[in-house]
């Protein structure tokens, strides 16, 4: 007889014995649990087997939404049967039919993992999932008899309870098998993504890399070429190991996008065997190559910020805040720019817009003081156009109260950039202006820190940078 | 008018009636910025004597570049139809008033006019005034008008090469028995003159 | 007077501004009443009533404009609520290439072309289109593919001609729309459309509705600077007319000043000789004391309006010498634009001075280099009028961005259409000619309001038929004034019966793709 029959009778006396007596049964369960356990040493070693055992496989995916199905069930019905036994039975039923199915799910999960040379970290935790969830199936058929006897049997909840949390989880790890680790948060509102999932690439996190490469690498390769998978040695699920390549080399050349071995596979016709993604995974889109082929176009940077000719909808820039009305202080502002000669320039015809202080009429002669009268129309003001005038460092303190500044012209001016961190305060100032001035590299530090300061210009001053920048520096 | 004005009361304007159309002073360049290089317009040839004096009416006209001193003033461009005149202040026009050499040379003219009349200054201050307004400037006007006299003939008693720059200007000769500070200072009121809002709009 | 049978006061009691007739008419009114005071007659108020008919609204609008934006922008306020919304750009500087620079010499690259030297361009490409005169006699359309190379450059890749050096060292800064496209196929009425959006003479340009609506930003200079290269006498060079920057409608002070590069910058600008600034100052100062006292007199505030002018006229006479004094410039700069510069009426010295308008709020400042007009000798005359623009382009922008103005300056480079992909006249290896072509042409822009490093549109493998995103030249005129805040559609006068807008009454749109 071979082991395969006399495993099959003692199994199937096991299984008379424990009808018959509640040790006999336990210890039928037990085997079994140990059987299962068994399971997780089977070698997933990455090696693609025999054509049929895939073919099996595949219909993993199918199959086991029915032990899903039932699972859920479950809970439900034993909840409802409190009151109506009839559905107590019901459960019965459902329970022993659920451990059936996950059974065979199990198999043909084992048959895929198996055939098709599947490793890596989350294919072996969906397995122990799996078998887990068998085990505590098990086990709940243990626990329901006794259950069923006393009515009251909060072991018997606590099971369900954990599990319908396995079930989550094994699901969980499955779906990331196939459709990539981002796929639940991909489309999340950003509000959302910021507490639920962290980009997954931390070092440069609003890089273009990071926002609008990773995110299709993670989707559409990640599965075969991350941790799970290691095809052709290569891995896609970091910017080093991207960039570091896999068997076959490099597959990133920065600037040289028709070098670039990614690229090339990702635009052959998809009949053809070297297709990427391989497998019938979805292919990746026009925009998609084109925004890659731009990206290593302009040298394949982990911390651009952005890539010359792309422009994704999404990244325009927010509008900034809106100022309050100053309408009421229409005749103020008349006054003010008949007697000082200065103007306030409406940026549009919205009021929220804010207001522009423009001295150009009398740049020569507009100096601190006369600087420190528009400070009561400061919440208003937007910009301030100060270039080429009198204006001092002692006016930097005045212009920090200008909270709502925007954009500071100081082109021109006997700003030295002692008092010139004061202005680290305005958490609005995207543009400052400092050509033509006497700044110094050390005093413009500190502004470098300023989140939101995009456009500083320091164009035939001593702190304008060497390199062929030629004082524009971006912090993006 | 206004330029014919001018022209008339410095005694310039010359009041011979139709004939070919003239080209009095211009700016240089004007015409070669705009021109196709073959045209024969493409260079502006002034014309001497009376034709610089010649009622306005009479001035050769190019659609493609208008007289500057002719369209500063809104002169119509004959593309479109004109049923009512633009009227218009600019920097411009002041510009043209106070520095085109028509315009000088007719405050000049004006000059000489009164000054040949005879009387003292205020005589000649109230023929100016007579001239241009059509009523003796008022007293307010008048003593206006006197301080800067006396200070244009300081001025130009101390420096009689500019008196002999400003009065040479324009093609027609000063007069040779006016001293020509006193010449160019009476110009220069002339020119105040003519400059006036009242002068220019009413 | 007898007194009207409607009305029941006396006629000295009633004055315009209590009868139902357009306002217009009473502001004429109310500002001619002035008039009346000084020759002492008394108004005939009900002949007012009469007239209301017979006038239309639009012509009393020039006394309201009288006093114009430039002066209200003193208080800030713009009577017109522009702009529509917060702008990007708050100046802009227009190169405007008159005699249609060639796209397929210079950016629209089409490197199938090659191959197809002296075929025939078919005649499906054509379809109906009727030809010039200069070329639709012709036997054969022979293609004449471009005659130097293109490169790549930049981290965008875009390809440019080698006439061109310096433009394709900032390609990565530059928005090209290659799909730009025109009615008009002869000069004169394709740069009327560009610049005043109507072929027809008599409309205001680009540049007088942008001083008209959006004021001055410097009360001593010109709102609307024209500056003309100096012509190359072995170029091709259509003629240019005051009409480009006329104010057309609107009011005069509203006209592109025009900034020359022989005698006075601007024409009558010195004072005469024998003439100081000193003697000017009195003289002037005599003129406005008697100037107040005749609006004390009359109260016309076009007394007003007219001491302000000659006051700018006054400032006018330091501040624009300041502006063409290069002396101060430093040595970067000449390193930047090339010895050129140095001479007034080059493209380079023009666009030095663009720069420093930039710089001193100039609020319009156009460019003109004529003798694009190429239709024989591409190959000799193509490299010197590239040589003569490329360098000072490039140093514009590269000026402008790196002294900060760049982020809120918009630069245009267009011509008035484009030239054909076959050749006028004899084809050979050495060389070619092109003719006119309305169908498409490339413009560039760079600066604030529109994105760096982008191409818009595309032609077919002819350079001949947009075959993507097509920009007419009204959608392209609504792009700009969007860039400056200004809703194309609200920003209208009336005249004639008729909302006038720079885009005309066609429907136009503005081109989304290229805006940040």
């Amino acid at each position: 007889m071979s082991v395969a029959t006399k495993v099959a009778s003692s199994a199937g006396d096991l299984w008379q014995r424990a009808r018959q007596s509640r040790r006999a049964w336990l210890g039928a369960a037990c085997a079994t649990a140990l059987i299962l356990l068994s399971l997780l040493f089977v070698p997933l070693d990455g090696r693609p087997r025999a054509d049929w055992l895939q073919f099996l496989g595949r219909f993993h995916p199918l199959l086991v939404h029915l032990p899903i199905g039932l699972i859920v069930l479950l809970p439900v019905l034993e909840t409802l049967g409190i009151r109506h036994p009839s559905l107590r039975e019901a459960a019965g039923l459902v329970l022993k039919f659920a451990f059936a199915a996950c059974l065979v799910a199990i198999l043909f999960g084992l048959l895929l993992a198996y055939g098709s040379g599947e490793s890596g970290t989350t294919v072996t935790l969906h397995l122990r999932g799996g078998v887990l969830l068998a085990i505590e199936l098990l086990f709940c058929v243990a626990v329901r008899r006794s259950w069923l006897q006393t009515q009251h049997s909060p072991a018997y909840f606590a099971l369900l309870a954990g599990l319908l949390l396995t079930l989550t989880w094994t699901a969980h790890q499955g779906g990331s098998l196939t459709h990539g680790s981002n796929y639940l948060t991909h489309y999340m509102p950003p509000t959302l993504k910021r507490y639920v999932a962290p980009s997954a690439v931390s070092s440069h996190p609003s890089s273009f890399f990071a926002k609008h490469i990773y995110p299709v690498l993670d989707t559409k390769c990640v599965s075969c070429h991350g941790t799970n998978k290691e095809q052709g040695g290569l891995r896609l699920d970091s910017y080093e190991s991207l960039m570091a390549g896999g068997k076959d080399g490099i597959v990133i050349a920065p600037r040289n996008p028709d070098g670039s071995l990614l690229l090339k596979k990702v635009t052959l016709p998809p009949s053809d065997p070297h297709f990427m993604p391989a497998e019938g995974r979805p292919p990746l889109t026009p925009d998609e190559i084109a925004r890659i082929r731009a990206w290593v176009l302009a040298g394949a940077s982990p911390e651009a910020g952005s890539v010359p000719g792309i422009f994704i909808a999404g990244d325009r820039e927010e509008a900034p805040p809106p100022v309050g009305d100053y309408r009421a202080l229409m005749g103020e502002i008349q006054q003010m720019q008949q007697s000082q000669g200065a103007k306030l320039v409406p940026v549009s015809a919205k009021p929220s817009d804010g207001l522009i202080l423009r001295t150009t009429d009398v740049a020569a002669t507009f100096d601190d003081s006369q600087l420190a009268k528009f400070q009561r129309f400061a919440p208003f003001i937007v910009e301030a156009e100060l270039g080429r005038t009198a204006i001092t460092d002692e006016s930097i303190a005045t212009l920090a109260q200008f909270k709502n500044l925007r954009a500071l012209h100081l082109e021109g001016t006997l700003v030295t950039g002692r008092t010139l961190g004061k202005l680290s305060s305005l958490s609005q100032l995207s543009y400052l202006n400092l050509s033509a001035t006497k700044v110094t590299s050390g005093e413009v530090a500190p502004l470098k820190s300023m989140p939101n300061l995009r456009h500083l210009y320091l164009f035939n001053s001593p702190a304008e940078p060497a390199s062929a920048d030629n004082g524009i520096r971006s912090t993006q | 008018m206004v330029r014919d004005i001018a022209l008339q009361s410095g005694n310039l304007l010359v009041r011979q009636i139709g004939g070919p159309s003239v080209k009095p002073y211009q700016p240089p360049s004007i015409w070669e910025q705009v021109s196709y290089p073959t045209s024969d317009t493409v260079h502006y040839a002034q014309e001497h004597g009376d034709a610089l004096h010649r009622r306005s009416m009479y001035t050769y006209v190019k659609r493609m570049a208008p007289l500057p001193n002719m369209d500063a003033f809104d002169a119509p461009t004959r593309d479109t139809v004109c049923t009512r005149r633009q009227r218009t202040d600019t920097p411009l026009q002041a510009l043209i008033t106070m520095n085109d050499v028509q315009w000088v040379e007719a405050a000049r003219g004006l000059a000489e006019r009164v000054i040949r009349a005879g009387g003292s200054q205020e005589q000649r201050i109230d023929r100016m005034g007579l001239i241009l307004l059509s009523r003796v400037p008022p007293p307010p006007m008048a003593a206006v008008l006197e301080k800067s006299l006396s200070e244009m003939q300081k001025r130009y008693a101390a420096n009689p090469k500019d008196a002999h720059a400003l009065v040479s200007i324009g093609e027609k000769k000063p007069d040779s028995s006016i001293p020509e500070p006193e010449l160019a200072a009476w110009a220069m009121i002339a020119s105040e003159m003519l400059n006036l809002d009242e002068t220019l709009n009413k | 007077m007898k007194q009207h049978p409607l009305c029941s006061d006396c006629e000295d009691k009633i004055t315009p501004m209590d009868l139902p007739i357009p306002s217009g008419l009473k502001k004429e009114w109310a500002t001619c009443e002035s008039r009346r005071q000084f020759l002492g007659r008394t108004g005939k108020v009900l002949g007012w009533a009469a007239l209301a008919g017979l006038f239309g609204e639009a012509s009393l609008n020039y006394r309201a404009l009288a006093s114009g934006p430039n002066l209200q922008a003193g208080s800030g306020i713009n009577n017109l609520g522009l702009p529509h919304f917060a702008p990007k750009a708050k100046r802009a500087i227009y190169l405007f290439m008159s005699g249609a620079p060639p796209q397929i010499d210079l950016f629209d690259y089409k490197p199938n072309l090659a191959a197809q030297f002296n075929n025939d361009m078919p005649a499906s490409v054509r379809g109906n289109q009727q030809l010039t005169g200069m070329t639709a006699g012709q036997a054969r359309f022979p293609i004449a593919p471009a005659h130097w190379p293109f490169k790549q450059y930049g981290q965008t890749g875009t390809w440019i001609s080698d006439l061109l050096p310096y433009t394709a060292r900032m390609v990565d800064d530059l928005t090209f729309i290659k799909s730009t496209n025109t009615d008009a196929i002869n000069h004169e009425p394709a740069i009327m459309l560009m610049n005043t959006g109507n072929m027809n003479a008599g409309k205001p340009c680009l540049g007088a509705w942008l001083a008209y609506g959006l004021g001055s930003m410097n009360d001593n200079l010109p709102t609307f600077v024209v500056l003309q290269t100096k012509t190359n006498p072995k170029e091709n060079n259509q003629p240019v007319s005051s009409r480009l920057w006329s104010s057309g409608f609107l009011s005069s002070e509203f006209a592109g000043v025009g900034l020359r590069s022989v005698g006075d910058p601007v024409l009558y600008l010195q004072d005469p000789a024998g003439v100081d600034r000193q003697t000017r100052r009195k003289m002037l100062d005599a003129v406005e004391e008697i100037n107040r006292q005749t609006l004390a007199e009359v109260g016309d505030p076009e007394t007003n309006s007219r001491i302000a002018q000659y006051e700018m006229a006054y400032r006018m006479q330091s501040s624009v010498p300041e502006l063409t004094d290069l002396s101060k410039e430093p040595e970067s700069t000449w390193d930047l634009y090339g010895p050129e510069a140095k001479e007034p009426g080059t493209f380079a010295y023009n666009c030095l001075l663009a720069r420093r308008m930039a710089e001193r709020g100039v609020r319009f400042t156009q460019i003109y280099k004529r003798g694009w007009d190429v239709h024989d000798n591409v190959v000799g005359n193509l490299p010197v009028l590239c040589g003569e623009t490329d360098r000072g382009s490039y140093a514009l922008v590269t000026d402008l961005k790196r002294r900060g103005l760049l982020d809120d300056t918009l630069v245009i480079w267009a011509g008035e259409f484009g030239r054909t992909v076959y050749s006028q006249g004899g084809l050979s290896q050495e060389n070619y000619g092109r003719d006119h072509h309305p169908r498409c042409f490339t413009v560039w822009m760079a600066g604030a309001g529109v994105r760096p490093g982008v191409t818009y549109g595309e032609t077919d493998e002819y350079s001949y038929n947009v075959v993507k995103d097509p920009v007419h030249v009204r959608d392209f005129n609504a792009t700009i004034l969007h860039c400056l805040g200004i809703d194309h559609n609200k920003f209208a006068y009336k005249f004639q019966g008729l909302d006038q807008k720079l885009t005309s009454p066609v429907p136009a749109f503005v081109v989304q793709g290229i805006l940040t």
